[in-house]
């Protein structure tokens, strides 16, 4: 079976657009977040992290069994889902991650949950558990990011009432602490395991980039592969889910899953300097600049 | 059939500095009218004793001669600025012996050294003439000898700009000679490598002193903050720049016309390595391709702008503007994947190669002399296992590297290899010594570090 294709960032890193694109490719198998770096075993993850568990990160996981044993995605499914997962709790998560690769067959599993990148340990995990796995590094300018979490916070109430405050929640520094992990986790890595890519780059110029991706998992590039990636809504997943599991992915992306080539076009990346919005008076710290100009930012 | 030298191949024809220890660089050489020639810099001048020079070795008498020398001047408030590239990457007590030194009384050098060499005819030499850049806090300067005997300043001091304080590309084009400024010298600080104007310049007949820009400021970008190389190739100028911002830029003009000359981006954002390929170093022509070598300036971290570490890349460009990834980190890129066709990743699989320093071609197999830092590193982990030291790797085909000298050739403090010059009795190898900068930084935990002192020339055939 192929090595799966792991997506790390942080939060609101376009991850969801990408995943659901590479995911349409005829190769490949774009899945929702599945969260299942959280923890060893499905039981810990599932019983564990109460806040984001419970609330929406196990819808990822949810839909995906659904439509992989039952074809499609009802509440009946998600029901039955849900009772596999607590009849399997004691599987490791390389178990299930296995499990959903022989329901899929011979196709690359992309995955591309967040949670992976929520601290050290779980990072550590997803590579213990696929230390193949073909990792795409995706970057978006952290103006751009924090834009985009508070956006989404102010949306909201109480998201931004839980953590609004917290500095160590502070978007400049979740991008910043979670970019330099990823950097630190992956530049030991055999060459190009690890491809890192600027969003905004790829969003703008598909044409330009799709092939590339797809020549490093050496898959497909022809016209018909290529045309599938531009339809990430074609994706059982792409839309909101039912009763029991209506989340599993970015709600922006499950609201307009279709491709906007002509606003994505005139995506630009904003620049480093210049006052914060969120912290008025300050601007990016000089670690977050040095980051993010080897990432490609200026 | 070319053969890739091997270490066995390699004698040394110069050490210990050529007789003066001070004399760590081995920075700019040429074959000229028969013989090679050889100028120095020296590290941290702070009296006569550092004076650097040019020297002449005469292959059929396996001799060295001085041919000229620095000359001694009156100190002024530059002479004694502290050089910003350097007091980062020390301990206060460390800056502290510097600026002692620094605080001699007397007259000091001239120059700190001469950076780079030229062959170039213009239009009132009476034939080809060796042209030489210095480093000087008192303006770079550009020494001309049409005989190798005498050497004579052409132009004024810094030629446009008494701040600027080197020149370290020069190169020749159809009657053309272009040099670009790197370093900048004021009444505050010496910065070694970026200039106050990352222009090129241009003159058709330099012993007058005849200099025009070739180029604006940095090509357009504020952010190329020192145009580092300059390389004739392909019928045009190609220029390599310095910028912390966003990675180094190559730009190429076929130099048409009265100057300034037209100049066109060939490749942007380090090759897409961004600011971890802050800037080219090095280009050579090899099998009708140019080949590029970057990397970052300081002891493979720049502490100025807070870059790095990094490592080096090379990449090769083809005459149509599309280039391949030789060694260096796998990515995407607008002009498409790129993936290193040698199979080595950036330093050539070594962390501390951060400059692929100078490149050159002898019996047609291509060579490349690496910065390698390691043993600064390893007098903060453990000052008594010292190891590292520069590389030299060659390849007859450009893709296939095998390394030909290692670790400082058994000098780990040799950190570098700053000079390639292939000549008829064989191919010349210059060398960068850090032992006095290594026995400063390491003497508090381990005060017997030494290593023999001052550069080196090989040479292999």
């Amino acid at each position: 079976m192929p090595e799966p294709l792991i997506i790390l960032c942080p939060p609101r890193s376009y991850s969801s657009i990408v995943c659901g694109i590479i995911g349409q490719h005829p190769d490949c198998y774009g899945l929702p977040e599945l969260n299942l770096f959280m923890g060893d075993s499905l039981g810990e993850v599932w019983g564990g992290h109460a806040g984001f568990m419970r609330t929406f990160g196990r819808d990822g996981l949810l839909r995906t069994l659904a439509q992989l044993h039952d074809g499609e995605q009802r509440p009946d499914t998600i029901v039955r889902a849900r009772e596999w997962i607590t009849q399997h709790s004691a599987w490791p998560i390389r178990q299930v991650f296995d499990h959903i690769q022989e329901l899929v067959g011979n196709k690359i599993l992309v995955e591309k949950s967040p949670s992976t990148v929520f601290n050290a340990d779980f990072l550590n995990r997803m590579l213990q558990t696929f230390p193949k796995a073909n990792i795409l590094h995706l970057l978006r300018h952290p103006r751009g990011t924090a834009s985009s979490v508070l956006s989404l916070r102010a949306g909201r109430e109480g998201l931004n009432r839980l953590v609004g405050n917290l500095e160590s929640m502070d978007p400049e520094r979740t991008w910043r602490r979670t970019h330099q992990m990823i950097v630190n986790a992956t530049d030991q890595l055999p060459l190009g395991q690890c491809m890192r890519l600027k969003g905004e780059a790829l969003l703008s110029n598909l044409k330009v980039y799709l092939p590339q991706i797809c020549e490093w998992l050496d898959i497909r590039t022809d016209q018909e592969a290529l045309e599938a990636m531009m339809h990430p809504e074609h994706s059982p997943y792409a839309g909101p889910g039912p009763t029991g599991a209506t989340g599993g992915n970015d709600p922006n992306f499950l609201a307009e899953p279709k491709l906007d080539l002509a606003r994505l076009a005139k995506l630009r990346e904003p620049f480093l300097p210049g006052e914060l919005s969120w912290r008025p008076g300050q601007f990016f710290e000089p670690s977050t600049l040095k980051l993010a100009k080897q990432l490609g930012y200026s | 059939m070319s053969h890739i030298l091997e270490a066995k191949d390699f004698h040394v024809i110069a050490r210990d500095g050529l007789g003066r220890i001070a004399n760590s660089t081995a920075h700019a050489m040429a074959f000229f009218r028969g013989a090679l020639y050889v100028g120095t810099s020296v590290g941290n001048v702070s009296g006569a004793d550092d004076t650097p020079g040019i020297f002449r070795y005469d292959p059929q008498a396996d001799k060295w001669s001085s041919v000229y020398e620095s000359p001694l001047i009156e100190r002024t408030v530059r002479a004694d600025v502290p050089d910003i590239n350097v007091i980062k990457h020390f301990t206060a007590d460390a800056q502290s012996m510097l600026s002692r030194r620094r605080t001699e009384n007397g007259p000091v050098p001239r120059d700190t050294g001469f950076r780079s060499m030229c062959i170039f005819q213009g239009s009132t030499d009476p034939w080809p003439a060796l042209y030489v850049t210095t480093m000087s806090r008192t303006g770079g300067l550009i020494l001309r000898s049409i005989d190798g005997e005498k050497f004579e300043q052409v132009g004024e001091d810094g030629l446009v700009n008494k701040d600027i304080y080197s020149f370290r590309g020069l190169t020749a084009l159809r009657g053309r000679l272009f040099a670009s400024p790197a370093g900048t010298v004021t009444d505050q600080h010496l910065d070694r490598n970026l200039a106050p104007d990352g222009c090129v310049y241009v003159s058709d007949d330099p012993a007058k002193g005849n200099w025009v820009r070739a180029s604006e400021s940095g090509f357009g970008d504020p952010d190329n903050e020192a145009v580092y190389c300059l390389y004739t190739a392909h019928d045009r100028v190609y220029a390599g720049t310095a910028n912390p911002e966003r990675g180094f830029q190559l730009w190429q003009t076929f130099a048409e016309g009265d100057p300034p000359f037209t100049w066109e981006p060939v490749i942007l954002d380090g090759g897409g390595a961004f600011n971890h390929n802050m800037a080219v170093a090095t280009m050579v022509e090899f099998n009708g391709d140019l080949y590029v070598g970057s990397g970052i300036t300081g002891l493979g971290y720049d502490t100025v702008h807070d870059v790095g570490p990094a490592s080096a890349e090379l990449i090769r460009l083809r005459p149509d503007g599309s280039w391949d990834l030789i060694a260096g980190q796998p990515r995407f890129t607008p002009a498409g994947l790129k993936v290193p066709l040698s199979l080595l990743g950036p330093g050539l699989g070594d962390f501390y190669n951060s400059v692929i320093w100078v490149l050159g071609v002898h019996d047609g197999v291509i060579y490349l002399g690496t910065h390698q830092w390691e043993a600064i590193r390893c007098l903060q982990v453990d000052p008594n296992k010292i190891v590292g030291g520069y590389q030299l790797w060659g390849s007859t085909d450009g893709e296939k590297w095998v390394p030909v000298l290692e670790d400082g050739n058994g000098n780990p403090a040799q950190l570098g290899i700053r000079t390639l010059t292939s000549t008829p009795f064989g191919f010349c190898v210059g060398t960068h010594n850090h032992s006095r900068l290594i026995q400063l930084l390491g003497r508090r935990r381990k005060p017997d570090i030494n290593f023999e002192y001052g550069l080196q020339v090989l040479v292999g055939h």
